[in-house]
């Protein structure tokens, strides 16, 4: 502790000159951006234009969306690759191995614990529209994913357990399975003679629909977990120190 | 003739907060400060690719570049994730939540 203290004085003393070198520097690299963004004629290929006619074939209504988990789906795929990959990394690098919130019981108000109550349902509705109405309009898996581990992460910061703990396989069963059902799917275009993730034609609207929603569920409790092990370890400490 | 303005002042925006974003990462010891670095860089990235998403058509946003900052910004919160666990270990088993070559 002492070390550190000298270290940031010595640090203080030292390092008069330095920040105004890097913000020199900085201001330099990003006046440099600038005038390249204001030099360069790139003829930008109309990448709108093409996923616009080729919209109707990809099972959306969504360019987004469309550009997500049709025209550029390995994109995604290796997303949630990315997502389960930091989840497992979290919980493998953390104590605790499973999210149990246990915050002191006594500091939760009644209006909270009600409030949470009412809000839980309302944002497992909100969730599932986003899902729903991402195939044609500002939506999809991550956004009703993010919603549904916010209302997961106020039940579970309200003193109440979500009900995965028993099977200890349950939650990383549920944690990579979108990611298990989108591989599925692309491998099995794949064997079909097809390229990567090329849906059959006429299929692709209900793969993206199955895909979305396991994936909705996987990123939900994938961000749950991420969150979650933190505050494990925080509430622990805590108790630690009072005792 | 006011949309070209308005992309010229979020490409300075994303330019500026980018510039920001790295004097701190450079600038700061403090790990969490250099995950916030990184943060407000890549919001830097996002708001120049959303700026530009409208090119040359006059009506149609170009899904590509949206696409990709909504890609971004998982593997942005994984990333951030996975990097404050490795900081809290790091300050866990050491002390420390700066790293050791830093101390000059």
């Amino acid at each position: 502790m002492e070390k550190q203290i000298r270290v940031n004085q010595e640090k203080q003393k030292g390092f008069k000159i330095k920040p105004l070198f890097l913000a020199l520097l900085c201001l330099t690299m990003g006046v440099c951006i600038g005038l390249s963004l204001q030099t360069t004629q790139v003829q930008p290929v109309d990448l709108a234009v093409i996923v616009q006619n080729e919209l109707h074939n990809s099972g959306v209504t969504n360019p987004v969306t469309a550009v997500l988990l049709n025209f550029r789906s390995y994109d995604t795929l290796l997303e949630v690759g990315v997502l389960v990959l930091a989840a497992f990394s979290v919980i493998s690098l953390r104590t605790v191995q499973l999210p149990r919130l246990e915050p002191d019981k006594d500091h939760i108000g009644s209006v909270q614990k009600c409030l949470v109550l009412l809000l839980t349902p309302v944002m497992i509705v909100i969730g599932g529209y986003l899902l729903w109405v991402g195939s044609e309009s500002p939506g999809g898996a991550f956004q009703a994913g993010s919603v549904i581990a916010a209302a997961l992460l106020l039940l579970l910061l309200s003193g109440y357990q979500l009900p995965l703990q028993h099977p200890k396989w349950l939650l990383r069963i549920l944690l990579t399975f979108g990611f298990c059902v989108f591989l599925s799917v692309a491998m099995g275009t794949v064997l079909m003679g097809r390229s990567l993730i090329e849906y059959p034609s006429g299929w692709s609207g209900i793969l993206i629909l199955i895909i979305e929603a396991t994936l909705t569920i996987s990123i939900a409790l994938i961000l749950v977990a991420v969150v979650s092990g933190r505050v494990i370890e925080n509430t622990e400490c805590r108790r630690q120190n009072a005792e | 003739m006011e949309t070209m303005s308005l992309k010229i002042f979020y490409s300075l925006t994303s330019i500026a907060l980018f510039g920001i974003g790295m004097y701190a990462l450079f600038a700061y010891a403090h790990l969490l400060r250099k995950i916030l670095a990184v943060n407000i860089m890549f919001t830097g990235i996002s708001l120049f690719l959303v700026a530009t998403a409208q090119r040359s058509s006059d009506s149609n946003l170009d899904p590509i570049p949206l696409a990709l900052v909504i890609t971004g910004i998982v593997v942005l919160v994984s990333a951030t994730a996975f990097a404050i666990m490795m900081v809290c270990k790091l300050c866990e088993k050491t002390g420390m939540t700066q790293l050791p070559d830093e101390d000059r």
